[in-house]
């Protein structure tokens, strides 16, 4: 049966059978590698996407679970890495090894949407399900503070 | 003992029972950890220590007094806090850390304010690496120290995810690392564990929590987490591991360089 909703802003079907999970849709059956897999128990933060704007773990997320809704994913946040989160994060050289950085990217964003300036107490409510086995932790703060002030900056200037 | 592998291999172990008993001994003698370090280490001088490698006394202590004094250590801390300091040396690196700790009187928890990190690993190939693995290094060990522990029972691993192998968090994690490489021309020496999984092994702390000038050494069980109910935090012992990849300033550059 086939599954409908919108990713990264456009129309997608999917024919699977419906509990399987989100993750593997976008990663196997999409062929959307940029969301990670890293424990597939809502653990460690790896496959967050957003669902109607809220981060959300998709290891854990059937797949009709989703039907009508809006999702966006790592590759949809810009076409080029200029997501004000993707540039902050390139400016702080937050990544070692990387994995679990398009996990953490999203909870930023979808903390950012809701908290423009977020406090260290913030951060560490929104970000305390994102684990980073490299310990980029204080970087990944940095950049969430970087962002929060482009984001200022940018709404200053479209002022 | 049994003994398994992990990040700095033997050399996590080893330099825990080396400093753990500098550490009990400074504490015995009623001296400043640091000022017993120094006095230990003795003058500048070269000794080689086998497999080619020469162990520079200079240089151990130039990292000992750098993050030491980075670390401010003779300014007060308030009631509750403790700061530790530990020195390693390994694969052509040296490091020294000083952590500032908050105790929580009530419930025993810990948690890292601040660590200050120097390191000498000779010719620093790409410094922004190197301050990279030390941040993630200490991170690392913090968990060991913290939370980690793999226990084994009849031949298996007993843990299998996050939720009964728990690693750092964000919320776990010190707000302040500072990373200080000392400038050199030596030949370039390891990076990737001398700094954390040095900084913090769950056998490394020893604190004299109970204000009795008696450090609590948890070296009998490694994953025992120290004592609670604590008032005091004079000073924590940190251990301060050393290296075993080598070179990593220059193999392991992070994404971005």
């Amino acid at each position: 049966m086939a599954i409908s909703f919108t990713l990264n802003g456009k129309a997608q079907s999917v024919d699977v059978s419906p509990d399987m999970p989100l993750l593997w849709v976008l990663r196997d059956t999409l062929n959307m590698t940029g969301t990670k897999f890293g424990c597939g128990m809502a653990l460690c933060g790896a496959c967050t996407v957003h669902i109607n704007e809220e981060a959300t773990r998709s290891c854990i997320t059937p797949v009709s679970s989703v039907a009508g809704k809006k999702i966006t994913t790592i590759e949809g946040l810009s076409a080029d890495g200029s997501h004000p989160v993707q540039q902050a994060w390139m400016e702080e050289d937050v990544p070692q090894c990387g994995y679990c950085q398009s996990g953490q990217i999203m909870s930023a964003v979808a903390l950012l949407s809701k908290k423009p300036n977020p406090t260290d107490t913030d951060i560490d409510e929104a970000m305390s399900g994102n684990i980073c086995r490299c310990g980029t932790y204080q970087r990944i703060r940095k950049a969430i503070h970087r962002a929060a002030s482009m984001q200022v900056g940018k709404a200053k200037s479209a002022a | 003992m049994p003994l398994g592998y992990w990040r700095s291999v033997d050399a996590s172990g080893n330099q825990f029972v080396v400093s753990s008993f500098f550490d009990e001994a400074a504490h015995a003698a009623g001296r400043d950890p640091v000022e017993f370090l120094f006095a230990a280490f003795g003058p500048a001088r070269k000794i080689p220590v086998g497999n080619g490698e020469t162990l520079d006394v200079g240089r151990r202590r130039a990292v000992l007094e750098l993050a030491a004094e980075k670390a401010g250590r003779h300014k007060p801390l308030r009631a509750g806090r403790g700061r530790g300091i530990a020195a390693a040396f390994g694969w052509g690196s040296y490091v020294a850390q000083v952590a500032e700790v908050t105790c929580d009187a009530k419930n025993g928890a810990l948690r890292v304010d601040r660590v200050v990190c120097a390191v000498d690993c000779g010719t620093a190939v790409n410094p922004l690496s190197v301050q990279a693995q030390m941040e993630g290094a200490i991170n690392f060990g913090l968990a060991q120290a913290l939370k980690s522990a793999i226990t084994v029972s009849g031949g298996r691993v007993e843990q299998s995810n996050f939720h009964d192998y728990e690693v750092l968090r964000m919320s776990d994690a010190p707000p302040i690392i500072e990373v200080h490489i000392v400038p050199s021309a030596e030949a370039p020496g390891g990076c990737g564990e001398p700094a954390g999984r040095s900084c913090s092994c769950p056998r490394s702390w020893q604190c004299d929590f109970g204000g009795d000038g008696k450090t609590r050494p948890a070296a009998a069980d490694p994953c025992r987490r120290p004592a609670v109910g604590l008032n005091e935090l004079p000073w924590i012992f940190i251990l301060t591991g050393s290296c075993c990849r080598i070179s990593v300033c220059w193999r392991e550059v992070p994404h971005g360089h």
